[in-house]
């Protein structure tokens, strides 16, 4: 693990470089462009220079592989300040979907990353997955040297051996080449793609992503159109939206970010127009906790329930091109009174609509559901308003692509195969056994992050390069390109895959920067556009041509075993739903401790995962929160503790993906010789088969003793009476809500919850704010709790990740948290957000308790922790209502600092842990109180910078790490003093109230109340 | 008080009585070898202190996360410990000061006893607050040190008022109990056979001669300490429960507390007393002075104040009803019936209903019985304790923040430990210090007044 710094020549003096020819030729070529910088300043100019020697290709004569080269900051720059942020334009993909980011580095060392807030796909904001990237970079536990059978070995000697392959392969025309690539929007691999194919013409290539959306759609859009086709949704002209277990507003749905900020923005109750939203779906989605109207019910059910919504709509919209809707579908569960009456509601709201409505199939839906999607979207008028559609390859879906490699290989028919950026070993549906049928292939290539469970069957594993440590290009879904720059030279060695596949195609080495430039010459030729398209990050938007696919004849559904059932199904019945977990996706970041630690939106579990049940299905098993459970289906079995969830559909079973790592790494879990730690979670994979992809009933559940004590950070459900009544009592006051119709009547109804005597103060004022008086206002009506902004706060302000044990402890550090609450009936319970920052008291309680004075008030308004002065009374703790105070009761940041500061940390390994620390904020050590600070750090940084401008701080200047990621919006800071800010207005907006505004603690942070928008026929 | 009722009917009586009460409280420190049954207690008391020695150990290596303290319940079983040993520390000054003010001459026999309880009891009390603090070698800046950096404590938190009001009781107390020992370290000294007991007792003594003069600065400066120490045992825990008073915590805010705290301590005071004074009597042959007159004194004050506590539980119970909060109303109701429902009902059990066997003459004369009720009221007034700052902390305002905390071993260890350094202080104290005020018990025995030995 001392591998690290085992590689000096990273560092290369520029002296050096500016001798070398090679170097010159490439700064006449070179395009790094700072974003702050203007392309074509002086400053600008020197400093390309040096950036571009970072990435000259400067390679020694002999090496294979050429390096990329960081610039030695002992000879600095001219016009790099050391310690001053520097912005980069990027981009970075999930499963195919991209969006663009900027990247704050200090003296060339990212730290941060945030939304590009050009980028079509994400708008600024950005997922929990994207600000934990920096955690992924300095991970050590990240692949640092290539494995040749699992030992060590270099990269020479991989490229010898990979050369002779390749020889080989060449020579008998591709003929066992199989290429096996995560989902990849990348132009270059696609061109490396056709490049293969050409030069290998037998080889194949195949893609799998375990949880990537597309197929579906794909096949989907080819049954009601007769042709594949990708679809384009445009929320912000929806006025009636219909959600058929999508979740599409999440960060794993294509432009999921997007679609949040526009349907967040149409929940304005002051607006012309309020959107309304049903969902149908199993278990909570995003957009089912802020849904209007929200039908739980099994997965499997959704289908009928399509084919029922479409005969109701065909039958009163009567568009006669559109062919005949489907007969009224016969599922049991469509005679029950509710679901019959939501179906009737929602139809005839969605006739009402015609053009302004929306019809959202779910990724893992099957294509019958995506089909009746489209065609309730023609039907109503919507195509070209709300929705659009663009041509899509007709390829097949990753499943059946993934089945006919494993064919294949235990046809014998693979001699090679190449990985690339994927985890089949791990990921692959169980009954396909594809662990067993990959030992067929004589030379197994991993190109991956991690040595992880695929990289260890291989013969060869080379590590791959984070994204913030190589060229990429991207293309979001809805066409617009996205590049990617390295902000840092790879930290163990890794290779872009586009390199490794390059190995291929061409005779001598390319850098993935020459490769990605290589792919957009004909497009941008000018050297001078592509370097502002490298500083830009992006594109022109929106390059795909839209078309108007014409409606076929859609058979009646055929509706199958449970399909056609009632609402309720018994043990071994079940449905069991596997879902990507909302933190570390298909798996991949099982490692991320910051992903691990993030709670669950709705269950606020922490490490590890669980079966969501619903109560009343709970109740029927014997089962409740913590009870571990043995969960069969299809003669597959795991153990699982149980979760209950209230809300979600009776008698489905929802398990996330991607834990019960067994090659992650030390947080995750690893089975290696050094160090193992035991997986976290447990693998929902081996439940996974090729007719249970993504759902499908069968399932039963077996409860097995005393229920577990589970990490989370919020109460589990099955509490005693009192505290379930006592919670069930003050929701209504802490989390205000109201209906349109009752908002229209009464606008200020927010401020009338809770009554109280009028607030006074005993003395005057101490500090009058007569400059800045920092504020901020949550719009409740907008937050999806998609908690991106607590793993953004984590990332901004150095906050320690303290473990499983000690969530269980309940010692969560988290300075924000998205409470969560639920509403109404146990099983048809509604859900409600509260993101909980400090809320920066003028009357702070805190303040006047702390024995030592190490909590103070400043005269712009913001309750300041003087760390050094703390003595960790824990007094304010207590003293504040909200309890956002958090204790580092142990030297959380000891393995990475050291324990003094001539010591440092203990070795390379905890050394390079220590690289993400953001440079501006103070790291706690042991036995100090710690909150939100309003990130005071960018506060005074914008000051600084306006006092030096001599110019006034705008409105918006300053944005908080949360306000900056958030997706929706709902997050606003600003100074209350300027009435004309975004947040002065907000918080005198009539349904604006503060939290515990009773205890005349006069909090600084306004919530907004929530609105919501039902179907008056539903109320 | 007529003298058949006198608690010291039981007294040494006779010829030679002063003599003989010399002779009972000096031979315990003169012995060349006390009791085993001492050297088996100070074994015990000397294992638990190096348990509380290994524990601050730890403490300091690992941090307080040793601790079972969690978000919510940033406050718990040091505080806990913190008030419990506060509390204990209020029957001396009580016995000492109030009691001499009040002309309650029986206090004789266990003053100096009780004043010994409160010292040593609040030597561990005075550990607590600083080993819980997230740096526990930094506490000392809660003091009003001058530092070239001006750094002042903040004088609005009421850990500040404890700093004072703790340290103030502790010097005064400490004041109070040496100056009532002077004139029987002169005994001591006298008595002394060795040159080395002539010597520390003798400086001990500070030039006692028992000369009317100095017996009258004596009496004129007794009385004035015990003026001084008064309000402050009024003070001290009403101080003490400001900490939680003046905090806006539902089952913490509540204008009760002051009077509710004092009687609570003087209860729980009381208890330690007994729970002392009944295997001390037993093991150093102190019936005669320390007689069963004396405890049934002290299992009387032990009903009321046990009712005084009583009356406080249900009153905060109907305030919190009549006031008519809703977090307040929840905290009561989630004290009785939630999550630490047991907690609450030991220490009603304890507080409420053990010390009603005190309305029986039989039991309250019984020793054993007072001994049994005072361990158990003990128990019930940590467990006060326990269920003030830990109910109302485990569930404040948000219910997102709701936690369930569970002390660690490291919590165990510490309560114990310093249970450990009390009784060693205290059997130091035993073998080493007059452990009954002979002079004062001289004072009011009958023999004093001329007509001791016509009387039986």
């Amino acid at each position: 693990m001392s591998q690290v710094n085992d590689k000096p020549s990273y560092w290369r003096s520029l002296a050096e470089l500016e001798n070398d020819p090679e170097f010159r030729e490439a700064i006449e070529r070179e395009f790094k462009v700072p974003l702050d910088q203007e392309p074509g300043s002086p400053a600008r100019r020197r400093f390309m220079q040096v950036m571009g020697a970072s990435f000259a290709l400067a390679g020694l004569s002999g090496c294979r592989w050429k390096e990329d080269k960081l610039v030695d900051f002992a000879k600095r720059p001219q016009g790099m300040v050391p310690g001053e942020a520097r912005h980069y334009a990027t981009t970075m993909e999930v499963g195919g979907l991209a969006v663009g980011l900027i990247a704050t580095s200090y003296d060339g060392r990212p730290v941060k990353v945030e939304g590009n807030p050009a980028h079509p796909a994400n708008l600024g904001a950005s997922a929990a997955w994207h600000q934990a990237s920096v955690l992924e970079l300095y991970d050590p536990d990240r692949s640092q040297s290539p494995l040749n059978d699992g030992n060590k070995a270099d990269l020479a000697g991989f490229d010898e051996a990979f050369k002779a392959k390749v020889t080989e392969l060449k020579a008998a025309g591709g003929k066992g080449l199989y290429i096996l690539s995560g989902a990849s929007s990348s132009p270059t691999l696609a061109a490396l793609r056709r490049s293969v194919a050409e030069k290998y013409t037998q080889s194949k290539w195949l893609t799998w992503d375990a949880v990537a959306p597309g197929d579906e759609e794909r096949a989907g859009t080819k049954l009601a159109f007769g042709k594949a086709h990708r679809v384009h949704l445009d929320c912000a002209k929806a006025a009636v939206i219909v959600s058929l277990d999508a979740d599409f507003i999440g960060p794993a749905f294509p432009m999921g970010l997007r679609n949040a900020r526009a349907v967040a923005a149409g929940r304005d109750p002051d607006a012309a127009r309020m959107n309304r939203l049903y969902v149908v779906e199993p278990a909570f989605s995003q957009i089912g906790s802020i849904a209007d109207h929200r039908l739980a019910i099994r997965a499997e059910l959704v289908k009928a329930f399509a084919a029922a919504l479409d005969a109701a709509v065909s039958a009163a919209a009567g568009a006669a091109d559109a062919g005949p809707g489907q007969p009224k579908p016969g599922a049991a569960f469509l005679s029950d009174a509710h679901v019959a009456k939501f179906v009737d509601a929602l139809a005839k709201d969605l006739v009402a609509h015609k053009g302004t409505s929306l019809v959202v199939a779910g990724p893992h839906q099957p294509a019958e559901v995506h089909a009746l999607a489209a065609r309730l979207n023609t039907v109503l008028g919507n195509v070209g308003n709300t929705v659009s559609y663009t041509e899509a390859s007709d390829e097949p879906s990753m499943r059946e692509q993934l089945a006919s490699l494993v064919a294949d290989l235990n046809a014998g028919a693979v001699d090679t195969l190449l990985v690339l950026d994927s985890n089949p070993i791990y990921t692959a549906p169980a009954d396909l056994d594809f662990a067993a049928a990959y030992a067929k292939a004589k030379t197994r290539v991993a190109v991956s992050m991690y040595a992880d469970e695929t990289a260890k069957a291989s013969t060869w594993h080379v590590p791959l390069a984070h994204p913030l440590e190589t060229w990429s290009d991207t293309l979001a879904w809805d066409g617009t390109l996205g590049i990617g720059q390295p902000l840092i030279a790879p930290l163990f060695g890794g290779k872009a895959a586009i390199e490794i596949v390059a190995r291929l195609t061409e005779d001598v080495a390319w850098t993935p920067k020459d490769l990605v430039r290589r792919t957009h010459k004909e497009a941008v030729p000018d050297d001078r556009k592509w370097a502002r398209l490298v500083q830009a990050g992006l594109g022109a938007p929106g390059q795909l041509e839209k078309k108007s696919p014409k409606l076929e004849a859609i058979a009646p559904v055929k509706l199958e075993g449970g399909e056609a059932g009632g609402l309720e199904v018994g043990n071994g019945q079940l449905e069991l739903l596997l879902t990507p977990c909302s933190k570390i996706y298909d798996g991949r970041w099982a490692n991320n401790a910051w992903l691990q630690e993030l709670p669950e939106s709705f269950t606020k579990l922490t490490w590890g995962n669980a079966a969501l049940i619903a109560p009343k299905t709970a109740a029927a098993l014997g089962v409740t929160d913590g009870t571990p459970a043995r969960l069969t289906v299809g003669g597959q079995s795991i153990e699982v503790p149980v979760m209950i969830a209230p809300g979600q559909a009776v008698g489905t079973v929802k398990v996330a993906l991607g834990y019960g790592r067994t090659s992650a790494g030390v947080v995750g879990g690893h089975n290696g010789d050094t160090q193992p730690t035991t997986p976290v979670g447990a693998n929902a994979y081996k439940l996974r088969s090729a007719k249970l992809h993504r759902f499908g009933s069968g399932l039963s559940v077996a409860g097995q003793g005393a229920p577990l004590h589970l990490p989370t950070t919020q109460d589990v459900h099955a509490i005693d009476d009192v505290g379930r009544k006592g919670t069930d009592d003050r929701v209504p006051m802490l989390v205000r809500e109201a209906n349109l119709a009752e908002y229209k009547k009464h606008p200020d109804f927010a401020k009338h919850v809770v009554h109280h005597p009028p607030l006074l103060q005993l003395w005057e004022e101490p500090v009058k704010y007569d400059g800045n008086k920092w504020g901020m206002a949550i719009d409740l009506g907008k937050c999806i709790g998609c908690s991106a902004c607590v793993t953004a706060c984590q990332a901004e302000n150095n906050i320690a990740v303290v473990g499983d044990e000690a969530i269980r402890w309940g010692r969560e550090l988290l300075w924000l948290r998205v409470d969560r609450y639920y509403s109404g009936k146990a099983d048809d319970a509604g859900v409600v957000w509260q993101p909980l920052p400090c809320q920066q008291c003028d009357n702070a309680p805190c303040e006047q308790v702390c024995p030592v004075g190490a909590t103070m008030h400043t005269s712009e308004g913001l309750n300041d922790m003087v760390y050094n002065r703390c003595i960790g009374t824990r007094y304010c703790a207590n003293n504040c209502p909200y309890k956002v105070r958090r204790f580092n009761y142990f030297n959380y940041h000891l393995d990475k600092v050291g324990p003094t500061p001539w010591h440092g940390a203990e070795n390379d390994r905890h050394r390079v842990r220590a690289m993400v620390f953001n440079p501006e904020v103070t790291v706690r050590a042991r036995g100090v109180m710690e909150k939100c600070t309003f990130c005071v750090q960018r506060i005074q940084n914008t000051k600084i910078k306006a006092k030096n401008a001599k110019r006034a701080i705008k409105d918006g200047e300053i944005r908080t790490a949360c306000e900056q990621t958030c997706p929706t919006g709902a997050i606003t800071f600003g100074n209350l003093n300027d009435k004309q800010s975004a947040v002065a207005k907000l918080t005198e907006a009539s349904r604006a109230y503060h939290l515990l505004a009773e205890l005349n603690n006069r909090p600084r942070v306004s919530y907004l109340a929530r609105v919501k928008n039902p179907n008056p026929e539903l109320v | 008080m007529a003298m058949a009722q006198s608690p010291f009917d039981l007294a040494p009586q006779g010829e030679n009585a002063f003599a003989r009460i010399t002779h009972n409280v000096a031979r315990v420190a003169e012995v060349s070898k006390p009791p085993r049954g001492w050297y088996i207690a100070f074994g015990i008391a000397l294992s638990l202190l190096s348990v509380f020695g290994v524990s601050i150990g730890w403490l300091f290596w690992q941090g307080i996360g040793i601790f079972g303290n969690m978000n919510p319940v940033f406050w718990a079983m040091p505080i806990v410990n913190f008030v419990f040993w506060v509390g204990i520390g209020h029957a001396g000054t009580l016995i000492s000061a109030i009691l001499y003010l009040l002309r309650q001459n029986w206090r004789t026999a266990i003053n100096r006893f009780a004043e010994a309880m409160t010292i040593f009891a609040v030597i561990c009390a005075g550990i607590f607050p600083g080993l819980h603090v997230g740096r526990p070698w930094l506490p000392y800046w809660m003091f009003p040190l001058p530092n070239q950096m001006s750094m002042w404590p903040q004088f609005r938190s009421p850990l500040e008022w404890d700093v004072f009001a703790v340290g103030t009781y502790f010097t005064v107390s400490t004041l109070f109990w040496y100056m009532g020992m002077i004139p029987d370290f002169g005994t001591f000294r006298d008595r002394s056979t060795t040159k080395v007991r002539k010597m520390v007792y003798g400086l001990l003594a500070m030039g006692w001669r028992g000369s009317s003069r100095q017996w009258h600065r004596y009496e004129r400066a007794y009385l004035i300490l015990a003026a001084l120490a008064t309000p402050l045992v009024l003070s001290v825990h009403s101080v003490v429960s400001f900490d939680f008073a003046t905090a806006q915590l539902p089952g913490w805010h509540a204008t009760i507390f002051p009077p509710y705290f004092v009687a609570g301590a003087i209860f729980g005071g009381f208890a330690m007393v007994v729970t002392l004074a009944v295997p001390a009597r037993q093991f150093f042959g102190l019936k005669r002075i320390i007689t069963v007159g004396h405890l049934e004194l002290m299992a009387k004050i032990i009903l009321a104040t046990g009712m005084m506590v009583g009356y406080a539980y249900s009153m905060e119970f109907f305030i919190a009803w009549y006031g008519g909060n809703d977090y307040e109303m929840f905290t009561f109701f989630n004290r009785a019936l939630g999550p630490y429902a047991w907690s609450y009902w030991c220490m009603i059990f304890c507080n409420v209903v053990s010390p009603q066997v005190f309305w029986s003459k039989k039991m309250r004369t019984n020793p054993w019985v007072i001994l049994g009720v005072g361990v158990l009221v003990n128990i019930g007034m940590w467990f006060e304790r326990f269920v003030i700052v830990i109910t109302s902390l485990s569930r404040d305002f948000l219910p997102s923040s709701w936690g369930y905390y569970k002390p660690t071993f490291w919590d165990f260890s510490l309560l114990a430990g310093s249970f450990g350094l009390f009784f060693t202080l205290f059997l130091l104290f035993c073998r080493y210090l007059p452990m009954v005020a002979m002079a004062e018990v001289k004072a009011f025995h009958p023999s004093a007044h001329g007509h001791g030995d016509e009387h039986h």
